[in-house]
């Protein structure tokens, strides 16, 4: 079993390896850059926030109680958990091939009125980082994305580039956006994203 | 384009949601009860009111939830907006409504634009 | 008479610095802070176009977004542009423009005799009247119908520059930046909202560029001055300077053009040619100033009649020339104002 992971794990590709050296390409510049986070645990998430048998489920499995705050992200060391709709929530972690993190959740969820999904694979992460940020996805978001209206620790669900997607503020020192993106949509949202980068790469 | 306050998520652009016609229209409990007009009302007849109307739209690209807009259509003003279930919020000019009224209790024989 | 209507002094020119352009074919000079429209009357250039149907002449009435006649075709080739209004073109070195909807020139036009013949061809004359036979039609009719019509030239090579548009938001929205424009936003901008500050001229300053008063004890152009600068200042503030607010729609949603590159420059992705803004206020204030309505009298339309005091700003250059000013607003320092409702109400446009 543990051959067949290893072996699963060299054979895999993320949605955005074959454009990987162009966003490196697009992001050579100190204002804004663009990298993916590929092979991300994604984790669906249905319960009831405020039955405190499921927060606790969740908490044992993940370290971190599904925020009940709308548009709010959950962060402990590499683990978040997204609030999607208010009994909805996204569980991000790091690589999972072995599917612990899933088979742990379950297991604690069994007896509940609750539900946990895999979704790995479903979206990648997209990293967008630098002062120029904001400014990038300005090109092609409606949300408002000034740091008042949406500070560190939220996300939304909203489109960039006609497409959804989840879109985090993951930090302010830089200014770091965490974009998850079908995986089926993900190269286009790279090439409409190194589009709307040229503005701030002063080669162009 | 509008700005839409989802009861869950706060004000979005329209561009986020979608819309889901007239709303409080109780399907019928026992539809094979129904006689073919009174189904075809129930299916295709809305009230299409000009000015303060009650309508169902979803945060497609956001939290994914059905919600009540009261919406005026003339003018685009959005008086309310609420969670489906919630109590109906008044139009202008119309009075609170009771608390208590008895739910569609009875085999909601087709009041057509229960919204008005 | 090149040059001649030009006053040795004043205005918004920068006389040290002469551009060549060309009108409808003839080389002209003016200089650097002209407009296309100044430019021309500063060369004795009255007839700049002709009416949509009877081809009447047509000269310049204002100067600025507001005029109705002074449309003309922009450079050529693929950056040709047709309709633009010669009161907001900056002129550039090496401009070239010409009249629209002439045939075979302005000064004498083909379809001027339809003018003539106007008593006979009442309002809404219908071009379908020409088809008293399908060959009639496709031969001599429609050809001649197609080459009157239309108001100038679509461009037929791909557009080499490069745009660009983007979403923003902010909590106060100034619409022009004239004295009201520019109080408002510094008004905003000093309790820490972010606000938009557009208008639609290369400067800031909107009626105070042509009108020397005094504000807080100053000339009013170092009042601007001062003003633009601690705006500038703000972290929160945006100025955008050749932005013409087009739409304010429902919720106080707005749609704007920044034009930022007037002349021949090529356009990069770092450096785009136009973007248009997709607005969203909180509160939007409405500083446009007046557009005055023209006197209704016979052939008011005329070139050589403009509007009172817009007309008065652009025919600054001119000397010693019959003008004939008829408008119906008084010259104000401070436009009128008027602020929007709060966002969540909606007013129809
Ligand atoms: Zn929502």
């Amino acid at each position: 079993m543990a051959e067949l992971d290893t072996r699963a794990r060299d054979l895999r590709f993320s949605p955005l390896e074959a454009v990987s050296h162009r966003l490196v390409a697009a992001s050579a510049t100190d204002s804004v850059s663009a990298t993916e986070l590929p092979f991300t645990t994604q984790i669906g998430l249905r319960g009831d926030a405020s039955d405190a048998a499921f927060v606790k489920a969740v908490k044992a499995a993940i370290g971190l109680a599904p925020p009940s705050e709308a548009c709010t992200v959950a962060v402990k060391g590499d683990n978040r958990i997204l609030w999607l709709g208010p009994d909805e929530w996204l569980v991000v972690a790091p690589d999972d091939v072995e599917g612990a993190l899933l088979a742990k959740l379950e297991k604690g969820l069994a007896k509940l009125g609750a539900v946990a999904i895999d979704l790995t694979g479903n979206r990648t992460v997209i990293e967008l980082s630098g002062p120029s940020a904001r400014a990038v996805l300005e090109k092609g978001c409606y949300h408002d994305m000034h740091p008042r209206a949406f500070p560190v620790g939220r996300v939304v669900g909203t489109l960039i580039a006609h497409t959804q997607l989840f879109l985090e503020r993951a930090s302010d020192n830089p200014e770091t956006f965490r974009l998850y993106v079908r995986s089926s949509f993900a190269r286009h949202m790279a090439e409409w994203l190194m589009d709307a980068m040229a503005e701030f790469n002063e080669s162009n | 384009m509008l700005l839409i306050d989802c009861p869950y998520c706060g004000e979005r652009p329209e561009i986020e949601f979608s819309y889901g016609g007239e709303a409080h229209i109780a399907r019928p409990e026992n539809p094979g009860a129904l006689s073919d007009k009174e189904w075809a009302d129930f299916l295709f007849m809305r009230g299409n009111q000009k000015g303060a109307f009650r309508e169902r739209w979803i945060h497609t690209q956001g939290c994914r939830r059905w919600f009540n807009v009261l919406r005026d259509t003339t003018s685009h003003e959005i008086y309310a907006v609420y969670k489906i279930g919630a109590p109906k919020p008044p139009a202008p000019g119309e009075k609170p409504v009771a608390a208590k009224k008895p739910a569609a209790k009875k085999p909601a024989a087709l009041k057509k634009g229960a919204g008005k | 008479m090149s040059g001649s209507m030009r006053l040795p002094g004043g205005g918004r020119i920068d006389r040290s610095r002469p551009l060549k352009f060309t009108f409808n074919g003839k080389g002209y000079t003016g200089y650097e802070g002209d407009t296309l429209a100044s430019a021309l009357i500063a060369n004795g250039v009255h007839l700049i176009a002709r009416s949509m149907k009877y081809h009447r002449p047509r000269g310049l009435m204002t100067a600025g977004s507001d005029e109705p006649n002074g449309m003309v075709q922009l450079a050529t080739g693929a950056r040709t542009e047709p309709n633009i209004k010669a009161t907001q073109i900056p002129l550039y070195d090496g401009l070239v423009a010409s009249s629209v909807n002439v045939f075979p020139s302005v000064e004498f036009d083909i379809s001027a005799v339809n003018g003539l013949l106007s008593p006979f061809m009442t309002a809404g004359f219908y071009y379908k009247t020409f088809m008293p036979s399908q060959a009639f039609w496709d031969k001599v009719a429609e050809p001649v119908i197609r080459k009157a019509a239309g108001f100038g030239k679509a461009p037929t090579e791909p557009d080499p520059d490069v745009y660009d548009h983007k979403y923003v938001h902010c909590d106060v929205m100034v619409v022009g930046a004239g004295p009201a424009g520019l109080s408002a936003a510094r008004a905003a901008a000093a309790t820490g909202a972010r606000v938009i500050l557009a208008d639609e001229q290369a400067e800031f300053g909107g009626s105070l560029l042509t009108l020397n008063r005094e504000i807080d004890g100053k000339p009013s152009a170092d009042w601007v001055r001062s003003t633009v600068n601690e705006l500038a200042g703000h972290e929160e503030v945006t100025l955008l300077k050749r932005t013409t607010v087009a739409g304010l729609y429902d919720q106080n949603y707005m749609v704007a053009l920044e034009q930022r590159i007037d002349d021949l420059t090529p356009s990069s992705p770092a450096n785009p040619r136009m973007r248009v803004w997709h607005i969203r206020a909180k509160e939007v204030i409405l500083a446009a100033g007046s557009h005055e309505r023209p006197l209704v009298f016979a052939d008011n339309d005329r070139p050589g009649h403009h509007a009172g005091r817009r007309g008065a700003d652009l025919h600054e250059p001119l000397r010693g020339a019959a003008m004939q000013e008829a408008g119906c607003s008084s010259p104000t320092t401070t436009g009128p104002m008027r602020r929007r409702v709060p966002s969540r109400r909606t007013a129809p446009m």
